[in-house]
Order: structure tokens, then sequence, then C-alpha cells
């Protein structure tokens, strides 16, 4: 380093230009403490009692929150058709929308799990409105 | 107060949702009676047979006469056997040892009883089909259990209302 180079802080003003009026903290709280005195009084906080509808607020929202989530429920179940018929018929109904009459016949063949009770069982119970004319 | 209309939209909901399932239950066509559509069926059942297999009139009475016996033990069967099933499912926990081997042995014999039905008539269907007509049976029933089950296909994709 070059030791005859001037630093830049040996430049600066050994002051660090702060001040305040003479005799500003003479007397400072006394001043302070009588304005506060001089404003007027707050109004008394009032805390207001707790009634009956306070203490059970909490278990009425939790309350209503099961009870919006079992509406909820009710609706998907209502709208879509019920999930138990879902679940009867999910088995049957993959085969038949994609399956063509040769694969149907062959799982059938291959298959106990299909007999004439279960078929017309399920056919009965499904409640499905079958066209016997046209059968 | 704001909770209190909350609750009492709530309170409306729960009223109009049972409300509203059992009006849909009411709109849904009516199921009939079992009898009377096993009744209906039986007799779709006889027509496509009778077609499929080229029946005249006078093999119509006595093949029908045999297959109705043997359909109707068949069925009795498998109901015995799913009724069993549905008894244990019932059940649940509180079903002994011997009552699940019951069913158990009743599920994995039922196909060997089924056979064995099946060569008890053989002799009498023998007597009222000809053989090519015979041949064609097994066919023409798996050919009718498919019609069955697209009935169910036609169910899961109509439009819901």
């Amino acid at each position: 380093m070059d030791k005859g180079k001037k630093k830049p802080h040996n430049e600066w003003p050994k002051s660090n230009g702060m001040t305040v009026p003479e005799g500003f903290f003479e007397g400072l709280e006394e001043q302070v403490m009588a304005r506060i005195d001089a404003l007027p009084a707050p109004a008394p906080v009032v805390i207001p009692p707790v009634t009956f509808w306070h203490r059970i607020r909490p278990y009425t929202y939790l309350a209503a929150m099961f009870t919006g989530i079992w509406l909820m429920l009710n609706m998907f179940t209502l709208f879509g058709g019920g999930a138990e018929a879902v679940v009867d018929q999910h088995s049957l109904a993959d085969l038949t929308s994609s399956a063509s009459n040769a694969y149907l016949s062959d799982y059938i063949e291959y298959s106990s799990a299909t007999g004439d009770y279960d078929l017309y069982n399920n056919l009965y119970e499904s409640g499905i409105d079958i066209d016997f004319e046209n059968f | 107060m704001k909770p209190l209309r909350i609750l009492l939209l709530l309170l409306a909901c729960a009223i109009v949702t049972p409300a509203f399932a059992d009006k849909k239950e009411k709109n849904s066509p009516k199921r009939p009676d079992r009898k009377e559509w096993m009744a209906k069926m039986k007799e779709a059942n006889h027509k496509f047979l009778a077609e499929e297999l080229k029946l005249n009139n006078a093999q119509k009475e006595d093949f029908f006469a045999v297959y109705d016996r043997m359909l109707a033990e068949r069925m009795h069967l498998e109901e015995q056997c799913r009724e069993m099933e549905r008894a244990i499912h019932r059940k649940g926990k509180n079903a002994t040892e011997k009552e699940i081997n019951d069913v158990i042995n009743e599920q994995f014999t039922l196909e060997e009883r089924l056979s064995k039905l099946e060569q008890k008539y053989l002799p009498e269907l023998r007597k009222v089909l000809s053989p090519s007509q015979l041949l064609r049976l097994k066919h023409t029933e798996r050919e009718w259990h498919c019609r069955l089950m697209q009935q169910h296909g036609k169910r899961n994709k109509a439009p819901k209302d």
C-alpha cells in the first residue's frame, strides 16, 4: 500500500453534524408529562360480556363444517346416481361398453362368475326398463 | 346475526336435500313385480331360443318343458350359493369357521354340480332336439347371456337426467 497517499477518512470532519439546541433535554420529561396530563382522559375500555353464543360458537362452526361436508356428499350421491349402483354395475358396464360379442361370449364361457341367476338378478335389481317386445 | 343466518341456511339445506332425494326416487321408474318380470324374461328367452334353434311347434313344447326344469334347478343352485355368501357377509366377524367353510365348499363345487345337472338332463334333451340343434344350444345360451349383459350396458350408456 502506498503510505504517501492520503487516506480519505482523514479528510472527514471530526464532528458528526448532529446537534440539539442548547438546554433541549433539560426539563424534557416534565414537559412531556405536562402535555400528556393536558390530553382528555380516554374512554374506559368496556369488555363485552361472554354470552352463550360466544361459548358455543367454535362448536357451532365445527358442526356447520361437518354438516356442509355431509350435504356435499349427499348432493354427489343424489346427482351421481348412487355410489353403490356404480360399484355394482362397474364390471358389467366395462364389459358391455367396450367389448365385442365374441369377447363377451368367451368371457361368459370361461368365467364361472356369471350364471343365469346372477345375470337375471343383476338385471332386475338394476331396475332397467326392458322392451320385451323387441328384446 | 350473521352466523345465525348461516345456520338457518344449513338447516334449510338439510331439510330440502332428503325431500329432493325422495322426489327423485318417486320419479324414477317403478320396479315391476319380480315374478311378472321373470315371466316376461322367460317368454323372451323362449322366443329367442326357438328362433335361434329353429324349433318346430312340436319341439317347442317338449324342449321347453325339459329346458325350463333344467334352468329352474340351475338357478336354484346358484341362488343357494349366493344366499349363503350374503348370509356370511351379513354375519361378518360373527361367522363361524364351519359356516365359512360351508360357503367355500358351496362356491367351489357349484360348477361341478351345475355340470352334473346338465349331464342329468342331456338324455332328455337328446330326445327332443336334433344333434345339430343340441350342438347349437350352448352357443345360443351364451348369445342370450350376451343380450342380457348388453341390457346392462344400455343402462350405463344412457344419458343421466
